[in-house]
């Protein structure tokens, strides 16, 4: 999901830092000092879980866990991934310094619209009685955020390449695209899990990461 | 975490710097297009990453060959995915055929990529992950921003240890027999790493408040490694390799 460095030129690099500043400023104001301990913890679990790799067929994908995120921080997705990226390009090389904003946008914006739609219904339904239809619909929504996260930030990629490469680009847009719906569909299984999880056996803690304020 | 075993000879050049210099060479290189300046700074930070493995009593940050090696495999994964795609056009009367002046960009591309890791890996190996996060300080970023960055890095070898010892634990017990047990496997271990991060980051807030220092207050502490102004010798010759990057980055 990372696009590398030396891919984007410089203009179309430019516009995605501008953008994802702006996104860090809006996702700053919703990270209250009270909520930098739970976002800590997220941002780390996003690096750990960048590490987790499953096998599949001859290959393995790993995780991005960007929809979990979206669900649980709202636009505080924004510095959480930033510091997230700027760890993974310091220890693991993945992305780049340059490219930073770009992958910053890529990853957070869809995480983010996502989040914003779907975590009011979710924290809703941590409110009232949590019942089997609930919980199930609760995973449902996880799997979609994911889905739609990973779906929205593959759509970004091919539309940078496009402004970076034009039409040329277009072959490794495809193979790109293609490459990742292995990771969309893990993605979208494992946050269903995790918020199923999270909602029958720590509602607590799910409460808790989910129903923190926020001021945008 | 970070590559500290190889103590040769001592990391001389200020952290600030270092950051600085890692990110203003990697948003020079990659703002390169034509062939000829890209295959010169693919050159020069081969010869800067060269002296910093050969020649590590330099006040360069030491660098292992294994662990260049690896990271540039990793990041060349893309370069293939490149290679097989953009030089490559297809037309109905001509079928598949091998266009230059794609090449010449897939080539750009590539030696851009080679470049900018090359680059990073010699600015950036070596150092501590609390200087980095003051360092990341130092250079300007919000408070908030910083300790956010600083309690993150006070979690990850809590977080990346025990994933390792639940992922131990989850094989003992079978957990990988199919896919879905597997994912279920790791949505448990998730949700475990969730919880343990914030028992433990609750535990580090309290510590920090017991030693007086405030979540809600503007001040963050910083060590006096990078609290202190930089060295006149140091300041100038930060100041000369900026302004030659910046007058390079011109003339491109």
């Amino acid at each position: 999901m990372h696009l590398s460095e030396g891919v984007l030129e410089w203009p179309v690099l430019a516009s995605a830092a501008a953008l994802s500043t702006f996104g860090v400023g809006l996702g700053m104001r919703t990270l209250s000092q009270d909520r930098l301990p739970t976002a800590a913890v997220l941002t780390a679990v996003f690096f750990v879980g960048g590490t987790v790799h499953i096998p599949i067929g001859i290959g393995s994908v790993h995780l991005v866990l960007t929809g979990l995120l979206g669900v649980l921080l709202g636009w505080a997705i924004f510095p959480v991934l930033l510091i997230g990226l700027f760890l993974q390009v310091l220890l693991l090389s993945f992305g780049g310094f340059a490219v930073l904003g770009a992958n910053l946008l890529v990853l957070a914006l869809p995480a983010a619209l996502v989040g914003a739609l779907l975590r009011p219904v979710l924290r809703s339904m941590m409110t009232v009685n949590r019942t089997s239809v609930s919980l199930r619909t609760a995973m449902g929504l996880g799997g979609v955020s994911a889905a739609l996260s990973i779906g929205g930030s593959i759509l970004l990629v091919a539309l940078l390449l496009w402004w970076s490469g034009g039409e040329q680009w277009l072959s490794l847009m495809y193979v790109l695209s293609v490459a990742h719906l292995p990771a969309l569909l893990i993605d979208a299984a494992v946050t269903a899990l995790t918020i199923g999880t999270l909602f029958r056996a720590a509602p607590d803690l799910c409460q808790r990461l989910l129903e923190t304020p926020e001021h945008v | 975490m970070f590559d500290v075993s190889a103590s040769g000879s001592v990391v001389k050049a200020d952290e600030r710097a270092r950051l600085w210099m890692a990110i203003l060479g990697s948003v020079l290189i990659a703002s390169m297009r034509d062939f000829e300046s890209t295959l010169a700074a693919f050159l020069v930070t081969l010869i800067v990453a060269c002296t910093a493995i050969f020649a590590p009593k330099m006040s360069l940050p030491p660098l292992r060959v294994g662990r260049v090696g690896r990271r540039l495999l990793q990041i060349n994964l893309l370069s293939i995915f490149i290679w097989l795609t953009l030089p490559w056009g297809w037309t109905v009367s001509q079928g598949w055929s091998w266009q230059p002046e794609m090449a010449t960009q897939a080539a750009v591309v590539t030696l851009r990529l080679n470049a900018i890791v090359l680059w990073c890996l010699v600015w950036l190996s070596q150092m501590e992950p609390q200087v980095l996060a003051s360092s990341f300080r130092a250079l300007g970023a919000p408070a908030r921003l910083a300790l956010l960055l600083y309690l993150t890095l006070r979690l990850l070898e809590t977080l990346t240890s025990s994933r390792k010892r639940l992922q131990r634990a989850m094989r003992a017990r079978g957990s990988a027999y199919s896919l879905l047990r597997r994912l279920q496997g790791i949505a448990q271990l998730l949700v475990l790493l969730i919880a343990e991060g914030v028992r433990r980051a609750d535990i580090f807030v309290a510590a920090l408040r017991a030693r007086g220092l405030d979540l809600q207050s503007t001040h963050f502490y910083l060590p006096s490694s990078v609290s202190r102004p930089l060295p006149w010798r140091q300041r100038w010759t930060f100041t000369a390799a900026i302004v030659l990057l910046l007058v390079a980055g011109w003339g491109l």
